[in-house]
């Protein structure tokens, strides 16, 4: 064996120690190899004379108190070495019988402790308190808690997209609703006109139209009114009771409206054929307000204009032109498909105003 | 020498060795009784061992080209050495009990008296 084989067996063998160790330790044998290559001898009979790898190596692990480390990795060690019986022999060794005893010696004080720790001997109960103390939990802890977070937040922000889609939903009824009905009397105005200029087809069709819009926008008002109330109800309900807690004090007070709710639900089943608008539309106080006589004159208003409308396609000829409100080509003015003939007598339209204006 | 016996030497025989000055590995093996039949395994060992209670220090120098560790004596290493040296009436006391207990020799005459030295 020469130098370097001795070296680098010896350096496998002693693998388990941290690096600054190992090659303190691997320095001092090559130091006294080069030191007999010195005195006049070959390299392998310096090498020779020098303990083999694996007894240097159980001197130097008992030493260092790393006698579990290589009792592990010895099995996966340098093959095919003529090594002796290296674990067996390590429990019998000077320097770990040395280590062992100054460790019971010490046991029971926190020198002893520390001088175990050094060699990771541990009672039982030491390796439990050792785990549980460990600092590695409040990493795992932060680590839980920051997943938790943004998991947590993510949920939020979906539940408040949500949120925000259902109220815009319920908005853009409340617009539609009132845009319907602040239409009608503009709608009224084309009647106007179309008295002005005798076309009555056009104003039995916009008066249609103007009831339509007030009866119908009175409905979709009231929908949207019907939807807002069950929403709240519901978010009351199944938000704000599940993240209370003082769920039963909300229940006794919820539970005469519920109870009112019920029979107000049977009411409306017999009474209108809007059964599909879900929980908006089984609310009692829906209900109440869909049994209003001013919605029930809406409806008649509504019915009206349908009915006005049809009255002026069929004054019209079938003329579909009639549906038409006004439009302006090659420099005409045409309201319902007929001209007018002076646009600036036409009330409060914007050739009337003009006219006032340069008058 | 019995090894049990031997390892209780060691130390007093290594710190003996750099009492003049300082040493090397090699040459502290070399320098030791040849009845102790010391070798690196059991140099290095405890070299360390000496090293960590402070009675000896090492210093590195450069020799034919490569670096050599050096051994010698701290102040504490000599009080150790002195204490030890001051045992030796008692170890030979407990050689001459042996001695003469297993009938080797005849009792010393007058019996020895341990005297504390200065």
């Amino acid at each position: 064996m020469n130098t370097e084989e001795y070296k680098s067996q010896l350096t496998a063998l002693l693998r388990s120690l941290p690096q600054k160790e190992r090659e303190e330790a691997v320095s001092f044998y090559m130091e006294s190899i080069a030191d007999r290559i010195d005195e006049g001898m070959s390299e392998e009979e310096a090498v020779a004379m020098m303990a083999s790898p694996g007894q240097a190596a159980e001197a130097i692990i008992a030493e260092a108190g790393e006698k579990k480390k290589t009792l592990v990795s010895f099995e996966i060690s340098v093959d095919g070495t003529d090594e002796p019986d290296f674990p067996e022999n390590i429990a019998g060794i000077e320097a770990t019988e040395d280590v062992v005893e100054g460790s019971e010696a010490a046991s029971t004080s926190l020198d002893g402790f520390f001088a175990r720790a050094k060699e990771r001997r541990f009672t039982p109960l030491e390796w439990v308190v050792l785990i549980v103390t460990s600092p590695l939990w409040l990493t795992l802890l932060v680590a839980v808690a920051a997943c938790t977070l943004a998991l947590a937040i993510g949920v939020a922000a979906i539940v408040l997209a949500l949120y925000i889609c259902a109220w815009t939903l319920i908005a853009c009824l409340w617009i539609i609703g009132g845009a319907f009905v602040v239409s009608a009397p503009a709608a009224l105005l084309f009647v106007i006109w179309g008295l002005q200029t005798g076309n009555i087809p056009f104003s039995l069709v916009n008066t249609g139209y103007a009831l339509l819009l007030f009866g119908g926008g009175m409905w979709v008002l009231k929908a949207a009114f019907a939807v807002t109330r069950a929403f709240l109800r519901w978010q009351k309900e199944n938000v704000v009771v599940r993240f209370s807690r003082h769920g039963s004090n909300f229940a006794e007070e919820t539970g005469p409206v519920d109870a009112s709710s019920a029979t107000n639900r049977l009411h409306y089943v017999g009474e209108t054929s809007m059964q599909g608008d879900g929980d908006a539309l089984k609310d009692g106080a829906a209900v109440e307000v869909l049994g209003a006589p001013f919605f029930r004159i809406c409806w008649i208003l509504a019915l009206a204009g349908l009915a006005c409308v049809l009255v002026g396609f069929l004054a019209s000829g079938l003329d579909w032109r009639v549906f038409l409100t006004s439009n302006f080509s090659h420099g005409k003015v045409y309201l319902g498909g007929m001209e007018v003939a002076c646009p600036e007598q036409l009330f409060l339209s914007p050739w009337f105003w003009t006219n006032l204006a340069s008058s | 020498m019995d090894a049990q016996l031997k390892r209780g030497f060691l130390d007093a025989c290594v710190l003996a060795t750099m009492a003049q000055g300082e040493s090397y590995g090699y040459q502290i093996i070399k320098d030791m009784l040849p009845s102790l039949d010391m070798s690196e395994s059991t140099l290095y060992p405890l070299l360390k061992r000496l090293e960590s209670k402070g009675l000896i220090k090492v210093r590195k120098a450069e020799h034919n080209g490569r670096l050599r560790k050096y051994y010698s004596l701290t102040e504490k290493g000599r009080v150790n050495l002195d204490d030890f040296l001051q045992s030796k009436q008692e170890i030979t006391d407990v050689l001459v009990y042996v001695e003469r207990a297993a009938g080797l020799s005849a009792p010393p005459c007058p019996p020895a008296h341990h005297t504390e030295q200065a």
